[in-house]
């Protein structure tokens, strides 16, 4: 029984200690939740509850724990045995909460309880178990430190190449020559012939191979978990000492120096080409990193100066010409400028920016020039919070690695053991010569490759999440790949999920012959241009899209409810409902009426147009669905998910969008309560369920759900909730997600597949199975079979990266399909109803910005 | 200065949030009671002036 106190935040009342107590109970856990303290003092079994189950029972409840994490970069954190090591290791500590570790960049986050444990024991643990610490960050700017080590590497493995694999090669020539009776200079001389060149270079071999290799493998022995490195070493020295042995005539049998040496290049050789194909594998974060502006020029006492971007602070003025990238986030105070803003909203025209629009960093800007008011540098910018969402996300394991983490650490014994039986076999039982028994116990020590069931999950992961966020697909944790193949149903919150969000103009119908629908729509902007309401937005941004310059009226009203009224040139226009036209004594009509009926039946508002009091024009507005969404509805409907429509509009309109998509499961009118409830219902059908909606607004029940997703548009990606965010504000973001995780998996399964069949397929032929069929593998062979499966899994991986996103699709075609589209009613059917859209900061284009 | 019609009260019509159209002409009201209860029969209150407070009548 272990007994920790955890401090809990978002406890405001005595049920909530309950709810907690309760959920923990759930897991086996005894709490004793104090609202006084804040704190949770519980009591559990650490063979069956793990610290991460109850942090995530309190979160699933609706609290926190109050968590801090380090990353520590491990100098000698060389392969993914030493991450396993260090994982186990470091998840028993107490106090330790999760740790996630990489060799591809050797960072080793660990997430504690600072309460039960302090940053110096964390420090400490991990070096207790020799490791070397280079530098410990508290944030995860670990990308120049891990990518500086990484090449450092690579340039020590190739010279280590270099030099061995010669040597090596000489000896296996000389010797293979000499067996095969081809008397090389000193073949004769036996002892002497050993001394003079077997020993020797087979020694050099060995040495510059136990740099690399020996310390881990005494490391891991120590911390009982062997794994690659352990076995290679044995497998050379064990050769190496059979042949001295033997050379000194202590054992019987040949001696056979070029084993050892060959198998140590070759395994050198192999590390060296993994090493290369890795450095690939976190390209796509790397490029992201590229993104960010390195330096920015800001002003300073009224002076322009250049300085590096971790000196630019919060309420900097940053000046950004053409051709640069945006360095921080921030506001535009001064000039204007076209903004390439596709790697973060996808959309591939330049974004028009000017005093008091938002600017992100790692965006383009093309044309013009800005003052940029800085709101958020480094790390906390949105791009900066994407790196390090994917960092943690490709660090992070899915279920299949635990499971095979735990037959890896078993394995290396069973190799060990199975070496063993094969010498005792060969030597003792069949009666083989010394040296063809201890070959065979070599071969099955050095084929033996736990490295490739290793690799087969982590390499995937790391590339399929990087692909993902180029796609702006931010997949959070690994376990989103555990979650999708459960998913059956798929709820969509539908403002400003399925639909765009904010209302558009769809329809004018003029009532009066010598006025055009078009002249209709400007007197509707003239009137509306004063007001601040959604659909007043949207008949102006209709009327400047087509290219009007709209007039301020002489004065104005607002009528709450009903819609406005505006004098211009001794005229009345009257824009809004029928109770508006009531008000002013204008007659509908029966043609009127009959346009504006046929404009509900389409599930769009009819809004009324009247100048001096006579009605001219009917307009219809409506929030436009997503021209994606039916393709996306459809893809899901097409592979067998149910799909539900959720939301809190009305019945009838959420009906008419229902429709337009194909959607026949509508649940409207409801508040955030009951979709977290419509959720947890679902749930308890036992089917796996997703929400797809906004990722502040829908946050209770994103997190519901068995696979929260995000959709984006929100800027503080930290905050919102979601497993996996959809920062370009795309739907077809949730295709590309079920294609990418289905990539993955696949590739994850075909590399786990190959690496066992590999494993036991050549580990019974190294033991001498089929000797008497005269098929073995003499360790030389071994040690290349064992260096080109690692090889291999690590570029099969690679081959994720041909993945593509139907995102990235041209702009073209999608304006084509979206021509083609169904137009629906806002939130609120009242004309002026008061509520604003989920988008109140929505510009009206610079025409018709209200002057400060 | 316009005049709630419905109470008497003085309104300014810059700042009313409470307001409706009859006949083509807008009135503003001091509160959401005053403009209730002249929707219900503007007439009434056009022909015999503000009456006071929506709720203090005398029947």
């Amino acid at each position: 029984m272990r007994e920790e106190v955890y401090r809990v935040i978002g406890m405001h009342c005595a049920t909530c200690t309950v709810t907690i107590q309760r959920s923990l109970a759930r897991l086996g856990v005894d709490a004793e939740v104090s609202l006084a303290s804040d704190e949770a003092r519980v009591r559990y079994d650490p063979s069956r509850v793990r610290p991460r189950d109850i942090v995530e029972a309190i979160r699933k409840a609706g609290y926190d724990i109050y968590r801090e994490e380090l990353i520590a970069i491990v100098r000698n954190l060389n392969s993914y045995d030493d991450e396993r090591v260090l994982i186990q290791a470091l998840e028993g500590v107490e106090g330790v909460i999760e740790v996630y570790a990489s060799h591809m960049d050797r960072s080793v986050r660990v997430v504690y309880n600072p309460l039960q444990i302090s940053q110096e024991g964390v420090i400490e643990a991990i070096r207790s178990l020799g490791y070397e610490i280079s530098e410990v960050k508290y944030e995860a700017e670990v990308e120049d430190i891990g990518q500086k080590i990484a090449s450092e590497e690579l340039r020590k493995l190739r010279i280590y190449t270099y030099i061995t694999l010669p040597l090596s090669l000489v000896l296996a020539i000389y010797y293979m020559a000499g067996s095969l009776g081809y008397s090389p200079p000193l073949w004769g001389l036996g002892l002497l012939r050993d001394l003079a060149i077997g020993v020797p270079l087979s020694t050099i071999v060995l040495a510059i191979g136990s740099l690399r290799f020996l310390k881990p493998a005494i490391r891991s022995f120590i911390n009982l978990s062997p794994g690659m490195d352990a076995l290679v070493i044995l497998g050379t020295y064990s050769a190496y000492i059979f042949s001295i042995a033997s050379s000194l005539g202590l054992v019987s049998g040949e001696p056979f120096y070029e084993a050892s040496a060959v198998v140590m290049s070759f395994i050198i050789l192999g590390r060296y080409l993994e090493a290369k194909l890795k450095a690939r594998t976190g390209e796509a974060v790397k490029k992201l990193a590229e993104l960010q502006a390195r330096s920015a020029r800001v002003v300073r006492d009224g002076e322009e100066i250049e300085v590096p971007i971790d000196k630019v602070r919060v309420g900097d003025l940053v000046v950004v010409k053409p051709g640069e990238r945006i360095p921080v986030d921030g506001v535009v105070k001064e000039g204007r400028a076209y903004v390439d803003e596709s790697m973060m909203t996808g959309e591939p025209t330049p974004v028009e920016k000017s005093s008091g629009d938002a600017v992100f960093a790692g965006t383009m800007l093309l044309r013009g020039s800005i003052k940029i008011y800085t709101t958020r540098v480094g790390k906390d910018t949105t791009l900066g919070q994407i790196i390090k969402l994917v960092r943690i996300a490709q660090n992070s394991k899915p279920r299949i690695q635990r499971i095979v983490d735990r037959v890896a650490g078993l394995f290396t014994w069973v190799v060990i053991a199975i070496a063993i039986a094969t010498f005792t076999y060969w030597h003792l039982i069949a009666g083989a010569p010394l040296g063809l028994a201890f070959m065979f116990a070599a071969a099955v020590l050095v084929v033996a490759c736990p490295c490739a069931l290793g690799l087969a999950t982590p390499s995937a992961i790391v590339i399929g999440f990087g692909k993902g966020a180029e796609a702006g697909v931010l997949i959070r944790s690994a376990e989103v790949v555990d979650k999708i193949p459960r998913i059956r149903t798929i709820v969509f919150d539908k403002t400003g999920t399925l639909t765009i969000g904010r209302p558009r103009v769809a329809k004018v119908v003029s009532l009066v012959e010598r006025v055009s629908g078009d002249e209709i729509l400007v007197l509707a902007a003239i009137a509306e241009k004063r007001s601040e309401h959604p659909i007043a937005g949207a008949i102006i941004d209709a009327a400047s899209e087509k290219g009007f310059a709209i007039r301020d009226p002489d004065s104005f009203e607002n009528i709450l409810g009903q819609g406005v009224i505006a004098w211009i040139d001794g005229r009345t226009i009257a824009v809004g409902n029928e109770k508006l036209m009531k008000g002013i004594d204008a007659d509908l009509g029966p043609d009127a009426r009959r346009a504006a009926e046929e404009i509900m039946d389409m599930g769009y508002t009819a809004v009324y147009v009247a100048v001096d009091g006579k009605v001219v024009g009917v307009i219809g507005v409506g929030d436009e669905v997503r021209p994606e969404a039916p393709e996306v509805i459809r893809y899901l409907r097409e592979r067998g998910y149910r799909v539900v429509m959720l939301t809190g509009d009305k019945e009838t309109t959420a009906r008419a969008v229902a429709s337009r998509l194909g959607i026949d499961e509508v649940v409207a009118e409801a508040s955030p309560e009951d979709k977290v409830d419509v959720i947890d219902r679902i749930r308890r059908e036992g089917l796996g369920v997703a929400m797809v909606g906004d990722g502040i607004n829908d946050a209770a029940s994103l997190s519901k759900a068995d696979l929260g997703i995000a959709m984006g548009g929100g800027t503080d990606i930290a905050r919102e909730a979601g497993d996996v965010i959809l920062v370009k504000n795309d739907l077809r973001g949730v295709i590309d997600l079920f294609r990418l995780v289905s990539a993955i998996r696949n590739k994850i399964y075909q590399n786990l597949f190959w690496a066992f069949i590999y494993n036991l397929v050549l580990i019974p032929i190294a033991a001498g199975t089929l000797y008497n069929m005269s098929i073995y593998l003499r360790p030389e062979l071994a040690g290349l079979a064992m260096a080109m499966s690692s090889i291999s899994v690590t570029l099969s991986a690679q081959t994720l990266r041909r993945w593509k996103p139907i995102i990235s699709r041209g702009a073209m075609e999608r304006k084509i399909e979206g021509a083609v589209q169904a137009m629906v009613t806002t939130d609120s059917l009242a004309l002026q109803g008061g509520e604003r859209s989920a988008h109140p900061h929505r510009s009206y284009g610079p025409h018709t910005r209200p002057s400060h | 200065m316009a005049i709630d019609p419905v109470c008497g009260m003085d309104v300014d019509p810059a700042k009313a949030v409470h307001k409706t159209v009859y006949k083509g002409k807008v009135y503003y009201f001091c509160s959401s009671m005053c403009k209730a209860e002249f929707e219900k029969n503007p007439e009434h209150y056009l022909k015999h002036g503000p009456q006071g407070m929506p709720g203090h009548h005398r029947h």
